[in-house]
């Protein structure tokens, strides 16, 4: 049977992969939604309007799944890592408390717009919905700071045992915050994009007749587009920081063994451990050096300079950060013609070449977002606070950790499985939506034709 | 001083959450116990009422959580590792009932295809009360063993038990209740007079449920009990308890909504008030006597008072939105009396 340390870290991948799908959602798709609604009430098109109603049934659901997986997340943590969270939590609590008030603003603007339809000012509706988009957006980018912290810890002094020296402000402005918050609202605006412009590439498909389509391709793809051509970029930018504050990270992304000047940069690859060495990649001369520290003569540290005993499991996290940079490449290259599409070859976006791409790449973002985590996370072992606290050190004692991840699992792939039901539903019932009905027209658009 | 705003701002997400997610959970737990006839319109009318708010109410479980484990990190240790399964559970029920109440209001059609949403929410909206119930009398029971020698001492002993039970029962009771007393306001002028006496049954219900709670502390020797029974702050709240419960049950089906509500509100925070007064400043009260106290555990001041000023910053933004969003929906308004109000 699988040991508790095992179980217990599975247990908590499997929630934060789960959470940080809805999460990506939850940051994007009300800004969506919005400018969808911003479109309808300047030129009254009917179908800007049902493109508004279907994105925001769409913020509706996502959001109730994010809530209930996010409140999980919060008691898991304690619950698989107490010490963990008996050191830490008076430090990064910050994040937390200010992450509560920004899930408390989200959560009435989402009630009040969902429902306020003819209850309150057109105008103030829609700045309401824009308060969703930007409290989702601060809440997420709030709480990457608790992570940013396990990965360069400040703003106290640890005698080994204990924190002394607090400073929960100076914890919260720790020096990874910035790369990886960045980052990550880069990669949720990148992956919904393009997950939401296939959705509609494939239903533009189905129902050539239906306009809401293509209003909303074009909103998501431009949104995505932008995205997919920044992240190469700031992924630099985190990468250079990684080499600087976890070198040993970054030599597991790269598979790096051995300490070298003009280090290459490994495309694909089979690294193994034991030999430390690698089978079959491709080496980008001095390319490694570059990214990391903008100079091709720059020394990267390998591996062999950390003790064994402190090494990421070097396979996962070369693995996934391929995988990561691969679709970031296919993504900014789709995102390039996407954006050329829109300005200069509209009859593109019709064609099959096109549409196809867009369709395959609704997943990809995602997967994109789980790889990228998984880089962060496997590549922060054995530290759960680097440098300071060994995640095996902060294992519950609570025997039994499979049967909590049996059920954690089983419930998660049961409510993902029905959310995706759900919105195929939806989806199939997508030209069912109707135009706006008199009196929200009489409500929002007073004395203006339709 | 921020430690004394930090426990005020704990105790306050407490009271909000019991009143308001608890009405939000005794919406499934009154459909549960409602006649199968007519479980279909009390979920209309349930649904129409919970449908804006519940989001919102929910976060202050996130809030009360947020400040024990930044600022009382012993005492979230204890409630985390002892209390690990109530707190599974609890944590079960509160995915399946918020997805299977979003799920069941959005899907649209067949209407026979909600079948297992339903069974979901309902389920959930029992566990939830059941479970919190059972983790807040193991807290104080005494039954945290230092010294442990198995898992069963470890982590059942503390929370199974009849106190516990009839504490878990009474909350979700208690919860059932708020929800029918809120619900009343919210009916039909013609469906006014049954929902009240819905409302007058679950009041009844309280009370052998609350003497089961005090017979069960009794018989097991919960150590706060004798004081308490000795204090006079219990018979205040006894008092203003029962006082708002009768004036309750006149006013029930009048057009007074917000007094109905406050007086319904008054009774949670008396209840509250007194379990909290009977055992603070105790937050976990260990085998053989020793126990861990709020004051104890806190954090150090830097991070008290920073949370303390958090905590008060966002409550200046999050207290006037809270308003508008109760007055926006919980008042009475033409747009939708007499028929659910359409999901999206
Ligand atoms: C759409 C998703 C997506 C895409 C296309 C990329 N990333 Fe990424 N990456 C993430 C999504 C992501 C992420 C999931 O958001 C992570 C995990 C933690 C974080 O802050 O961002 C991440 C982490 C992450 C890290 C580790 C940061 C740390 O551990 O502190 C590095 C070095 C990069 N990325 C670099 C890149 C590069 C060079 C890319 C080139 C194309 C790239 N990423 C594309
Ligand atoms: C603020 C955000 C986050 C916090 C506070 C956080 C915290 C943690 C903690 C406490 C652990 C357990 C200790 C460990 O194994 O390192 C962990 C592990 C892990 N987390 Fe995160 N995490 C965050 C975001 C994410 C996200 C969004 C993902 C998405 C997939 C993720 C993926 C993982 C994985 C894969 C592990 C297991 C690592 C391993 O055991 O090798 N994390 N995280
Ligand atoms: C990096 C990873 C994370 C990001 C980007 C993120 C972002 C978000 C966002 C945007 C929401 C809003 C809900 C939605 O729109 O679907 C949300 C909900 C939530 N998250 Fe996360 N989150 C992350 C990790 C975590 C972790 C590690 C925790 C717990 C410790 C957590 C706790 C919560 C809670 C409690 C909610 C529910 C709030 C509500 O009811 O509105 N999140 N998260």
């Amino acid at each position: 049977m699988m040991d508790d340390f095992t179980a217990a870290r599975l247990t908590m991948a499997t929630s934060l992969g789960f959470h940080i799908i809805l999460a990506a959602i939850g940051m994007v798709m009300p800004f969506l939604m919005a400018a969808a609604h911003r479109r309808w009430l300047k030129t009254g098109d009917p179908d800007a309007y049902r493109l508004t109603r279907m994105w925001m049934r769409g913020v509706a659901i996502f959001f109730a799944t994010g809530a209930v997986s996010g409140t999980a997340l919060s008691f898991e943590l304690g619950i698989l890592w107490p010490t963990f969270m008996e050191h830490a939590g008076p430090i990064f609590g910050m994040p937390f408390s200010l992450e509560g008030a920004a899930f408390f603003v989200e959560a009435i603007a989402l009630g009040i717009y969902m429902y306020g339809w003819k209850r309150i000012s057109p105008r103030v509706h829609w700045w309401v919905g824009v308060v969703v988009g930007i409290a989702g957006l601060s809440s997420g980018i709030l709480v990457i700071s608790a992570n940013g912290w396990m990965n360069s810890p400040t703003g106290f002094t640890w005698d080994g045992t204990v924190a002394h020296d607090i400073d929960p402000v100076a914890a919260l402005l720790n020096p990874a915050w910035a790369t990886q918050s960045t980052h990550m609202v880069l990669a949720s605006f990148e992956a919904v994009g393009f997950a939401v412009a296939g959705v509609h590439a494939y239903l533009m498909h189905r129902h050539p007749m239906d306009r809401i389509h293509g209003h909303g391709l074009r909103i998501a793809l431009a949104m995505g587009a932008i995205a997919a051509l920044l992240q190469p970029l700031n992924g630099h930018w985190a990468a250079q920081d990684v080499a600087e504050r976890q070198p040993a990270k970054l030599a597991a992304m790269e598979a790096h063994f051995h300490t070298e000047a003009n280090a290459p940069l490994l495309i694909g690859g089979i690294p193994d451990e034991e030999t430390q060495s690698v089978s079959w990649g491709i080496e980008v001369p001095s390319a490694l050096s570059v990214l990391a520290f903008n100079d091709p003569n720059a020394e990267v540290q390998g591996l062999e300079e950390f003790p064994r005993d402190e090494w990421p499991p070097v396979l996962i996290v070369h693995f996934a950060f391929q995988i990561m940079v691969g679709i970031g490449s296919w993504l900014a290259l789709l995102g390039l013609l996407g954006l050329i599409a829109l300005r200069w070859k509209p009859h593109w976006i019709k064609a099959a070449w096109f549409r196809r791409s867009l369709v395959l790449s609704i997943p990809l973002g995602f997967v994109a977002i789980e790889a990228g985590w998984v880089v962060t996370e496997v590549g922060r072992q054995p530290w759960i606070i680097y440098g300071i606290m060994r995640t095996q050190d902060a294992l519950t004692p609570v025997p039994g950790q499979v049967w909590h991840l049996v059920a954690f699992t089983a419930l998660y792939a049961f409510i993902g499985l029905s959310t995706l039901w759900m919105w195929r539903k939806q989806l199939q019932n997508a030209s069912a939506v109707g135009p706006p009905s008199e009196a929200i027209e009489a409500w929002a658009r007073p004395g203006r034709d339709g | 001083m921020g430690e004394l705003i930090v426990i005020a701002f704990l105790v306050l997400a407490l009271i909000a959450y019991v009143i308001t997610g608890g009405a939000d959970f005794g919406v499934g737990i009154l459909e549960l116990a409602e006649r199968p006839e007519r479980r279909d319109e009390l979920r209309a009318v349930g649904e129409r009422a919970i449908a804006p708010v519940w989001e919102a109410n929910h976060i202050w479980i996130i809030v009360a959580l947020v400040i024990v484990f930044v600022g009382f990190p012993q005492v979230h240790v204890q409630m985390t590792t002892v209390l690990h399964i109530p707190l599974l559970l609890m944590l079960v029920g509160i995915i399946l009932r918020g997805t299977a109440f979003t799920f069941r209001y959005y899907d649209i059609g067949e209407g026979e295809g909600r079948g297992p949403w339903t069974t979901f929410f309902r389920g959930g909206s029992v566990m939830v009360p059941m479970m919190f119930g059972h983790m807040v009398a193991a807290m104080s029971r005494g039954r945290f063993s230092a010294e442990p020698t198995s898992v069963y001492d470890a982590y059942i002993h503390p929370w199974v038990g009849w106190f516990p039970f009839a504490t878990g029962l009474f909350v979700t009771a208690l919860f059932a209740w708020i929800a029918a007393v809120f619900l009343v306001g919210e009916e039909r002028a013609e469906r006014k007079a049954p929902a009240a006496a819905r409302a007058r049954r679950w009041t009844v219900l309280l009370v052998p449920l609350s003497g089961a709670v005090t017979l069960t502390a009794w018989l097991e020797g919960v150590p706060w009990l004798v004081d308490a029974l000795r204090s006079p702050l219990l018979y205040g709240v006894a008092i203003l308890a029962l006082g708002s419960t009768l004036v309750l049950w006149r006013l029930l089906d009048s057009e007074r909504l917000w007094t109905v509500r406050a007086l319904a509100g008054a009774v949670v925070v008396s209840v509250l008030a007194g379990y909290w007064g009977a055992v603070y400043p105790t937050a976990v009260q260990l085998e053989g006597g020793a126990s861990i106290g709020w004051h104890e555990a806190a954090a150090p001041s830097a991070t008290m008072n920073a949370l303390a000023v958090t905590l008060i910053a966002a409550s200046l933004l999050i207290l006037p939105g809270l308003a508008w969003l109760y007055r926006l929906f919980k008042t009475p308004n033409p747009e939708d009396r007499g028929g659910p109000v359409q999901p999206s």
